[in-house]
C-alpha cells in the first residue's frame, strides 16, 4: 500500500472533522432558503480560477465617510465586468448614488428611496444615459441586457460597449449621499460587487456557496460511509460466525441475503429513508428537507449492501468448514465455538477488515447517487449533486466547479480505500489461503 | 438438466415474489409515515393486501391505452368539466413516453452497453493478459481508477466533452427525439444517436473493470499446461488467444450476474442525467410522487420493473451456468 493512500484517507478523515468548522454554520442551515443567497452571484467559478482567468471577484466594498457622503473605491483591472453591483441601505432615507470613473467623470445612477437593495445594472434609464454618452455605436437596452448592462459603465469611452468591449481600467468611485441632505456616519449603506468568481468553490445556479456544501457535507458523508461500512463488516462477521454455530441459522441467513441481493438497492434505500426519517416541506420542491439520523442512515446503507457481503462471507466460512483440518478437529471433539475461535476467526477477521475498506467508497458513491433522485437525507455530498439536476441539466453543465471537486474527492477516497483493501488482500487473505 | 433449470427458475420466481411483496409493504409503510399514520395499520394484512392490489392494478393499467376520462356536469347555464386522469395518461404525461417504450429504452441501453462491454472488455483483457505490453500497462492504471470513480462522474465528463465542447452528440434524448419528430426524420439511428451518451457512459465505466477481470483470468490460464503446450508447438498468438476466449466467456456471466444491479443503478442515474424516459426517470418521478403527493403507485411500478429485470437476468444466467459450467454438468 502506498503512503499516498494513507495520506489521502487521513486527509479526508481530518477534513470531515475540520471542514464543517471552516464554513459559516448559518450558510449550511439556510442551504434551501433561496432568499438567503440573494447577495451572491449566480453560477460563477471559484476565486482562484477567477484570478487565473482575470475575472472580477465578489467583494464588499469598504466605504469612507466624507462630508456627509459615503465613498466606495472599486479597483477595476479586469477584462470582464462584474455580474452586478448591489447597494444595500440600512435606512429608508432617499439616496443619491453616482459613479465616478477613473477619468473623474461622474454619472448619476439613482436618486430616490432604496427599499431593500438596488441592482445598479438594472436601472435602465441611468444605464442608457451612460451608454448614450460613452458607447459608439449606442446599444439598445435589450442588447445591453443580454450582454450585461454594466459594460456601458466600465467601457472605454467612444468604443463598442457590447460586441467589442474595451474596459476602462482604474479606480471607480461609488458615491452615496442623501437626496435631501447629508448622511450621518452611522447611516452607512453596504455596497457589494457581485463578481464573476466567488469563494473557494464558486456558486451554483441559486447563488449558493458550493464550498459550504462540500465542506459541511464532508462530515456526514464520510461519517455515514465509515460507520455504514463498520456496521456492514460487523453484520457480515456475525453472519459468518453464526453460520458456523448453527446450520439452520446459516440457511436462513442464506435465504435472507439472496432476497436482499435481489432487491433493487435504490428503491430499498429510498423507502427506508422515508420510513425511518422525517420530511419537512417548504414552499417550493427545493425546500424539502429529509432528516435522518446519521447512525440510522449508516444502518440503512449497511442493510442495502449486506446481501452480497453476507453471501461472500458465508461461502468463505463454508469453504473453510469443508477443509480436512476442521474435519479432524471435529473428530477430536472440538465444539463449534472452538472451531469458530481457533480456525474460522483467523480466516474471517482479515476478510471482514478487507470488506470494510472496500465498502467505504461504494457507500459514498451510493449516498451521492441518492441526490440524483432528490433524496438527500441530511446534509451530505448528495446535496451538491441534487442541485444541478434540479436546476436543469443544460444550466448545470458549465458549472464544472460543482462536479469536478466532488468527483475528484470521491475518486481519491475510493482509490485510497481500494488500495488499502488490496494491501490487506495480499498481506492477509492470500497468506491465509495458502 | 431441464428439471434443474426449471428448479432454478422456480427458486428465482419465489425470490422475485418475496422481493415484490417486501417492496409493496415498504411503499405502503412510506405512504402511511408521510400521512402521519402508524406503520402498524399500513402493515395490517387486510390493508396491505388492498394496497398491493392497488399497486398491481396501477401497474397493469398503465399499459391500457386509455386517455383521461372527461365528465361534464351541466347545472343551469354553467357547465363543469372534470378531467380524470387514467394511470396510462398519468404515466405518459409525467414520464414523457408510454410504459412499453420506457421499458424498451432501458432494455436497449442495458443490452447495447453489455454487448459493447463484452466485445471490447474481452478483447482488451485478452490482449493485456496474454501479450502484456502497453495495453496491459494502460489497463493496470485505468482498471482501479475506473472501478473507484462513480459512473455519474464519467457521464458528466463525457457530456462536457461530447456535448458542451464538441457538440457531437445530443445531451437530452427527449429533446433530440422531439426535434427530430418535428422535422419528420425519426429513424433507428436517431434513437441510437440520442442514446449514444448514456450508452457510452455505461460502456466506458465498465470496459476497464471487465477487461481487468479478463486479464486476471488470462494470466492464470496462460500458466496452464495446454496453453504452454500450444506455445511450445509454435501455434500463432492469434490462435492461442482464440482458444483462451473460451475461458473468458463464462467469466462474463459471473461479471454480469454480480454487476447487474450495479449496472442497473448506474443506468438509473444516467437516464436521469440525459433525460431518457426509461425506468430510471420513472423511478425519479415515482419518488417525487411518493414524497409530494403521497402516492406510491408509480414508484411501485418502477421497482416492479427493476425487480423483473433482475429476475429475468438471474434466471437466464443461472440457467446458462447449468448449461455452460463443466463443473455443474459433471455434478449431474
Amino acid at each position: 500500500m502506498s503512503k499516498f493512500s494513507v495520506l489521502i484517507i487521513a486527509f479526508f478523515i481530518a477534513f470531515s472533522i475540520i471542514g464543517p468548522h471552516m464554513v459559516v454554520e448559518k450558510n449550511a442551515e439556510n442551504w434551501n432558503n433561496a432568499s438567503y443567497w440573494k447577495y451572491n452571484p449566480i453560477g460563477v467559478p471559484p476565486e482562484w480560477y477567477g484570478k487565473l482567468a482575470g475575472l472580477p471577484k465578489t467583494e464588499w466594498l469598504e466605504g469612507t465617510y466624507q462630508n456627509g457622503s459615503f465613498v466606495y473605491y472599486y479597483d477595476f483591472h479586469y477584462e470582464s465586468v462584474p455580474q452586478n453591483i448591489l447597494v444595500i441601505p440600512n435606512l429608508t432615507k432617499s439616496l443619491r448614488i453616482s459613479i465616478v470613473d477613473p477619468r473623474g467623470k461622474e454619472y448619476s445612477v439613482w436618486n430616490g428611496i432604496v427599499p431593500d437593495s438596488l441592482n445598479l445594472a438594472t436601472i435602465r434609464s441611468s444605464i442608457m444615459n451612460i451608454a448614450e454618452e460613452k458607447c459608439n455605436p449606442k446599444p439598445t437596452w435589450s442588447q445591453l441586457l443580454f450582454h450585461n448592462p454594466l459594460k456601458a459603465v466600465f467601457a472605454e469611452p467612444g468604443t463598442d460597449c457590447v460586441f467589442h468591449f474595451v474596459p476602462l481600467k482604474g479606480t471607480y468611485k461609488i458615491v452615496i449621499t442623501g437626496t435631501f441632505g447629508k448622511l450621518e456616519p452611522n447611516d452607512e449603506p453596504k455596497v457589494r460587487v457581485l463578481g464573476l468568481s466567488y469563494g473557494r468553490l464558486g456558486t451554483d445556479a441559486y447563488g449558493r456557496d458550493v464550498w459550504t456544501g462540500y465542506a459541511y457535507g464532508a462530515r456526514e458523508t464520510i461519517m455515514v460511509s465509515i460507520l455504514g461500512a463498520g456496521i456492514l463488516a460487523l453484520l457480515a462477521f456475525a453472519v459468518g460466525s453464526l453460520s458456523v454455530i448453527s446450520t439452520k441459522f446459516g440457511s436462513i441467513v442464506n435465504a435472507a441475503s439472496k432476497i436482499l441481493t435481489s432487491t433493487p438497492s435504490l428503491p430499498l434505500a429510498v423507502l427506508l429513508v422515508v420510513i425511518l426519517g422525517h420530511i419537512e416541506y417548504g414552499l417550493t420542491p427545493n425546500d424539502i428537507k429529509i432528516h435522518v439520523n446519521p447512525y440510522v442512515m449508516a444502518l440503512i446503507v449497511a442493510i442495502v449492501f449486506i446481501g452480497t457481503s453476507s453471501r461472500e462471507i458465508r461461502s468463505i466460512v463454508e469453504e473453510e468448514l469443508r477443509k480436512e483440518y476442521i474435519e479432524s478437529s471435529r473428530a477430536m471433539g472440538a465444539s463449534p465455538l472452538q472451531i469458530l475461535r481457533f480456525h474460522i476467526l483467523p480466516v474471517l477477521l482479515p476478510y471482514v477488515v478487507y470488506l470494510f475498506t472496500i465498502s467505504v467508497p461504494g457507500i459514498i458513491a451510493f449516498i451521492t447517487l441518492l441526490g440524483f433522485f432528490h433524496v438527500v437525507p441530511g446534509f451530505n455530498w448528495g446535496t451538491i449533486m441534487s442541485t444541478p439536476l434540479m436546476a436543469g441539466i443544460a444550466r448545470y453543465v458549465p458549472y464544472w466547479w460543482q462536479i469536478v471537486p466532488l468527483g475528484l474527492s470521491l475518486g481519491l477516497i475510493a482509490y485510497a480505500f481500494i488500495d488499502l483493501g488490496r494491501f490487506l488482500e495480499i498481506r492477509f487473505l492470500k497468506r491465509s489461503k495458502t | 438438466m431441464t428439471t434443474r433449470i426449471i428448479g432454478v427458475i422456480l427458486r428465482e420466481l419465489a425470490i422475485f415474489i418475496t422481493v415484490v411483496m417486501i417492496l409493496s409493504a415498504l411503499i405502503a409503510s412510506s405512504e402511511a409515515t408521510l400521512r402521519g399514520e402508524s406503520i402498524g395499520s399500513a402493515l395490517h394484512p387486510a390493508n396491505l393486501v388492498n394496497k398491493t392490489k392497488e399497486y398491481f392494478q396501477f401497474s397493469a393499467d398503465v399499459f391500457k391505452n386509455e386517455d383521461e376520462k372527461v365528465i361534464t356536469i351541466t347545472r343551469g347555464n354553467s357547465t363543469l368539466i372534470y378531467y380524470i386522469p387514467t394511470p396510462h395518461s398519468i404515466f405518459t404525461s409525467t414520464v414523457g413516453t408510454t410504459p412499453g417504450t420506457s421499458i424498451l429504452l432501458t432494455l436497449a441501453i442495458l443490452s447495447v452497453s453489455l454487448l459493447l462491454i463484452l466485445i471490447f472488455g474481452a478483447l482488451w483483457g485478452l490482449r493485456a493478459g496474454y501479450r502484456e505490453g502497453i495495453p496491459d500497462r494502460i489497463l493496470r492504471i485505468l482498471g482501479p481508477s475506473f472501478s473507484a470513480i462513480p459512473g455519474w462522474f464519467w457521464a458528466v465528463a463525457l457530456l462536457w466533452i461530447l456535448w458542451w465542447k464538441l457538440s457531437v452528440l445530443p445531451l437530452s434524448y427527449l429533446d433530440y427525439i422531439h426535434r427530430a419528430s418535428v422535422e419528420g426524420s425519426v429513424t433507428v439511428f436517431t434513437h441510437l444517436k440520442g442514446l449514444a451518451l448514456p450508452i457510452l457512459t455505461l460502456t466506458l465505466v465498465n470496459i476497464p473493470v471487465y477487461a481487468m477481470t479478463v486479464r486476471n483470468l488470462i494470466i492464470r490460464a496462460r500458466e496452464e499446461d495446454y496453453v504452454i503446450t500450444d506455445v511450445l508447438k509454435g501455434l500463432p498468438n492469434g490462435r492461442i488467444e482464440r482458444k483462451l476466449l473460451r475461458v473468458v466467456l463464462p467469466s462474463f456471466l459471473t461479471f454480469t450476474s454480480y454487476s447487474f444491479l450495479n449496472l442497473l443503478m448506474n443506468d438509473m442515474a444516467v437516464e436521469v442525467l440525459f433525460n431518457v424516459p426509461g425506468i430510471g426517470r420513472t423511478f425519479m418521478i415515482g419518488v417525487g410522487e411518493l414524497i409530494f403527493y403521497l402516492k406510491g403507485s408509480m414508484l411501485f411500478f418502477a421497482s416492479l420493473i427493476m425487480s423483473t429485470l433482475y429476475f429475468v437476468n438471474a434466471s437466464i444466467l443461472e440457467g446458462l451456468y447449468l448449461k455452460l459450467d463443466p463443473r455443474v454438468r459433471r455434478d449431474e
